[in-house]
């Protein structure tokens, strides 16, 4: 069904160093590694990166097959950027030619980066929310943009409203499966006829969807209400999440990473 | 229409790391003609067995066989199944259009549409002229129900599957159902009832299947299933109140028989009792 399909990233409990990192920690340190992967502009910096997203995959203890579930789609994304940069990439050491398209060194050389870019991009990425719980993420990320809410950000908004729809997704999947049920036992058949009609033939599955969207939203407000949820003003936590040394250690190794990439491509 | 199940397993989620049996090797055979009731815990397969029955789930081995059906090719065709909280399936602009979906998937002509949906809206006691152009949405619950049980009546299904569709009712509702439930059997309709409702199931039903942990607990007429206390206590179940009543009677020392599980099987075991004026000591 369509809920075992979207696996990507889901939360993969173990105990590891990388699980005990602060979530606002591993925000940070992901967005300093996506933007070095592309900061870096060699093969001894790309050659780094990859190695240190490994290693940081091994000290997860979360297996590779849990990422490779999530990686197949990625893997044919990367696949075609591969090849496009390949042909696409101007360049003058012409290694092959195919009719218009001319194959170069450069072109080689780009789509692999580019390629290796992207996979180990989503890797890291995957790593992050495959360590850390969705609850732990938007706590993370309303740490995070606590100092923007002095200019008016609504922070803790943004992260209740992220974590509801987090929390939503697997229940909206599974309600989706079982209307589709229901829609075949009365003799609907989705793969029928040619585009307008397969439009058509989804009306019966989305308005029941977005009607109970509606409802649970509905209930869920009703419910938070009832609770005195009135935002984040006041608010306090049960569990408080502190930043500990072993966060700022992993945050500066990775700044170090940041800066060592800046230079080589400056220098 | 007879269905056969054969060695069923269904396992979800096969190889995954959430992998659970909802059902294990279930035997079973239901007759053309045949009310069955089919009673379990929470989380004991019930709703898995309809999907399966209905064809809409694959079962994981094992073989589930149709007999008997009006359109050999497709047997399935001829099974409807009600899902538990049906209106929450509901998407059409009308009732009309609602109970129509069905008939429509199935090929029925346009001019031949409204004759079936008006036949199906009288089956399930609504009354067409009033119904026909108003939103589903803005009916009562329990209206909405009664026109999604049209909206499986209108494909004239041979086995009709009912998933609780009790659930959420008030008593009227509940007892309209099971007279639903009585006349399309009596049209000759196989049907099966899946309910949690001891009481339910003993009024109407004249074969109970318990289902524990995906597998046939029990199965058989009615006083024989309920009779069965301990067994059903296993599976976090209780007699209906009429078959406790004559139990404890039985228990406290009056000597009646005590198989009956409906209110007027207990009431002529009590009536025969009283009059043959050997009262126990408990008078």
């Amino acid at each position: 069904m369509l809920k075992e399909k979207l696996l990507l990233g889901q939360y993969y409990p173990a105990d590891s160093p990388v699980h005990r990192l602060t979530a606002s920690c591993k925000i940070l340190v992901t967005i300093i590694y996506m933007v070095a992967l592309f900061v870096a502009d060699d093969w001894l910096g790309w050659g780094l990166l990859a190695a240190v997203g490994l290693a940081a995959v091994l000290i997860s203890k979360v297996p590779f097959k849990a990422i490779w579930r999530g990686m197949k789609i990625i893997v044919i994304f990367c696949v075609l950027t591969f090849l496009l940069n390949l042909f696409m990439y101007p360049g003058d050491h012409v290694l092959l030619t195919l009719g218009r398209f001319r194959l170069t060194a450069e072109g080689l050389t780009y789509g692999l980066a580019m390629a290796l870019r992207l996979f180990m991009l989503v890797v890291f990425a995957s790593l992050l929310t495959l360590t850390t719980t969705p609850i732990q993420l938007t706590d993370g990320l309303e740490t995070l943009l606590k100092p923007a809410s002095r200019i008016g950000v609504p922070a803790h908004e943004i992260a209740m409203m992220m974590s509801i729809a987090l929390r939503f997704i697997p229940t909206i999947l599974e309600e989706f499966d079982r209307i589709v049920l229901a829609q075949r036992a009365r003799g609907a058949d989705l793969k029928q006829g040619n585009i307008a009609q397969r439009v058509k033939n989804f009306v019966p599955l989305l308005v029941p969807l977005f009607v109970a969207a509606f409802r649970r939203a509905d209930d869920l407000s009703q419910a938070m209400e009832a609770k005195c949820y009135r935002g984040g003003a006041g608010r306090t936590r049960w569990k408080v999440v502190k930043w500990q040394s072993r966060d700022t250690v992993c945050l500066a190794l990775f700044l170090l990473l940041l800066a060592g990439a800046i230079l080589e491509r400056v220098l | 229409m007879k269905i056969t199940l054969q060695h069923v397993d269904h396992i979800y989620q096969e190889g995954g790391v959430s992998e659970t049996a909802a059902l294990r090797d279930v035997d079973l055979t239901i007759d053309d003609g045949e009310l069955v009731a089919v009673i379990g815990h929470g989380g004991s397969g019930k709703s898995t067995l309809a999907l399966l029955m209905a064809g809409l789930y694959q079962p994981s081995s094992g073989t589930v066989e149709l007999t008997g059906s009006k359109d050999p090719e497709h047997p399935f065709r001829s099974v409807g199944l009600v899902f538990q909280y049906p209106e929450q399936q509901l998407f059409g602009e009308s009732v009309f259009e609602e109970v129509a979906f069905g008939a429509r998937n199935q090929g029925t002509a346009e001019d031949y549409l409204p004759v079936k949906v008006r036949e199906a809206l009288e089956q399930v006691g609504l009354d067409p002229d009033v119904m026909w152009y108003r939103s589903p949405f803005s009916l009562s619950g329990g209206q909405k129900r009664r026109v999604c049980i049209a909206g499986v009546l209108v494909m004239d299904p041979q086995l009709i599957i009912l998933d609780e569709p009790t659930a959420g009712l008030d008593e009227g509702g509940r007892k309209w159902i099971a007279q639903l439930v009585r006349r399309l059997n009596e049209e000759g309709r196989t049907v099966v009832w899946i309910t949690h409702n001891m009481a339910e199931a003993a009024e109407v039903a004249r074969r109970v299947i318990v289902l524990k942990g995906g597998r046939v607990l029990l199965d058989g007429p009615p006083q024989q299933v309920f009779s069965e206390e301990e067994t059903l206590m296993s599976a976090h179940l209780t007699p209906p109140p009429a078959a406790r009543l004559v139990r404890e009677l039985q228990r406290r020392g009056w000597d009646i028989e005590a198989s009956a599980v409906t209110v007027e099987g207990a009431a002529e075991e009590i009536l025969s009792h009283l009059a043959s004026g050997k009262e126990g000591g408990h008078a």
